[in-house]
């Protein structure tokens, strides 16, 4: 039997660097800064390709904790989302939330929930009206690490 | 190339061999014919158990840690229960199952997991997806906490045209870093290791159950859901090989 490589096997790719469009950016700048001093979130939206998630939209969800300090989403509004983004063609790469005042750290809970999400991406957004830092995570292959990622936002 | 660790062991199913311990449970059958072995379960209705396996260690005495199955082998159907070759720790226990291997899932009923997937533990990596909304239930098992009992890794599934009843060679490579799943030479599944000092034996068998999971169940096993088949299906073997 020969061994070889079989083009419809889907690669397996792990996500090295999280790419913001500019529009993708400013669409995440004024939900946050709109739901400051709240913690906003939402869905990062594009393509996976050669180990860079493009993010080109994002999709607001509601945070139903209505907390400075933590949040959480309405998992129907979640899923209906992905699933409505993916007859646009557009591939599900992860969550943003805001630490409004804080550094983009991912707290307890967020390291908790994200366990739960492998092959995913999470962007946390430190915000503060005078301030925006953004670090990205995604558990290692472990399953028990988080990894940071590269955080980049195109210029166009 | 990775290195190539060095055979611990190796049945081509050319002869007898004092390597295994062979179970059958209702209208089940294991033989072995011309360098192949079969392993078969059905006909039967679902009221009993049919299973045949091929396995080389029990409960507290299982010889692999951190070591390579490989297994050319394929399924002379696509039967209604389960059916899965790699490594096991021969236990169903919900927290101490530690499984790694391929697995063949077909229920008649409304269950999830419909298809062929590569598995540790409660990890799951879809491979083939029979039917169902894959995508769906992906993400339905990251958000629910554990409470579907699995956390399935990908919404798509990474090799849809893969043929069961041809050929091929599996291979799954357990490593203190995480679990390669490769067919054919191709990488299909990468999931996270089981939990250090896990030992495990290796495992093929076919049967006409899935699994199923209830977070209150009292004895705190995967219960066997069983399922009616009205012929005969069979994995056939063609080698083993540890290393």
């Amino acid at each position: 039997m020969n061994l070889q490589i079989n083009h419809s096997v889907v690669p397996i790719v792990k996500i090295y660097v999280l790419r913001l469009s500019r529009e993708a950016y400013l669409d995440l700048y004024n939900h946050i800064s709109e739901k400051y001093p709240l913690e906003a979130c939402g869905i990062l939206l594009g393509k996976i390709e050669n180990g860079i998630a493009v993010v080109t939209r994002i999709l607001p969800l509601r945070n139903i904790k209505e907390s400075r300090t933590e949040f959480w989403i309405d998992e129907k509004e979640w899923i209906g989302k992905i699933l409505e983004a993916q007859k646009q063609g557009l591939e599900y790469i992860g969550l943003y939330h805001s630490h409004p005042d804080a550094e983009p750290l991912p707290s307890p809970s967020d390291r908790h929930r994200m366990l739960e999400c492998p092959g995913e991406v999470w962007l946390i957004v430190g915000y503060s009206p005078s301030s925006l830092t953004m670090a990205a995570y995604r558990v290692g292959d472990d399953g028990y690490s988080l990894l940071s990622i590269s955080t980049q936002v195109a210029h166009e | 190339m990775g290195e190539t660790s060095p055979v611990e062991f190796f049945d081509d199913f050319n002869g007898e061999s004092d390597h295994w311990n062979y179970r059958t449970d209702n209208c089940a059958s294991i033989s072995q014919e011309k360098s192949i072995l079969r392993l078969c379960s059905g006909p039967t209705e679902a009221l009993y158990y049919s299973n045949a396996e091929l396995s080389d260690g029990l409960f507290d005495d299982l010889p692999w840690v951190e070591k390579t199955f490989e297994a050319k082998l394929r399924m002379t159907g696509i039967h209604y229960g389960s059916a899965g070759w790699g490594f096991w720790n021969h236990t169903m226990q919900f927290d101490k199952n530690m499984c790694m291997w391929f697995i063949h899932l077909q229920s008649r009923g409304p269950y999830m997991l419909q298809g062929f997937f590569s598995q540790v533990g409660k990890h799951l990596y879809p491979i083939k997806v029979y039917r169902g909304n894959i995508a769906l239930l992906s993400y339905a098992s990251r958000l629910t906490l554990g409470k579907l009992g699995v956390l399935i890794h990908s919404a798509k599934p990474s090799f849809q045209t893969l043929d069961l009843t041809e050929w091929h060679v599996y291979k799954v490579e357990w490593r203190k870093t995480g679990v390669n799943f490769h067919i054919d030479g191709n990488l299909v599944a990468r999931l996270p290791p089981p939990a250090q000092g896990t030992r495990a034996r290796a495992d093929i068998w076919i049967d006409n159950a899935v699994f199923g999971y209830n977070p209150r169940d009292a004895g705190r096993v995967y219960r066997h859901l069983t399922q009616e088949n009205r012929n005969t299906t069979c994995i056939e073997v063609d080698y083993v090989k540890i290393y």
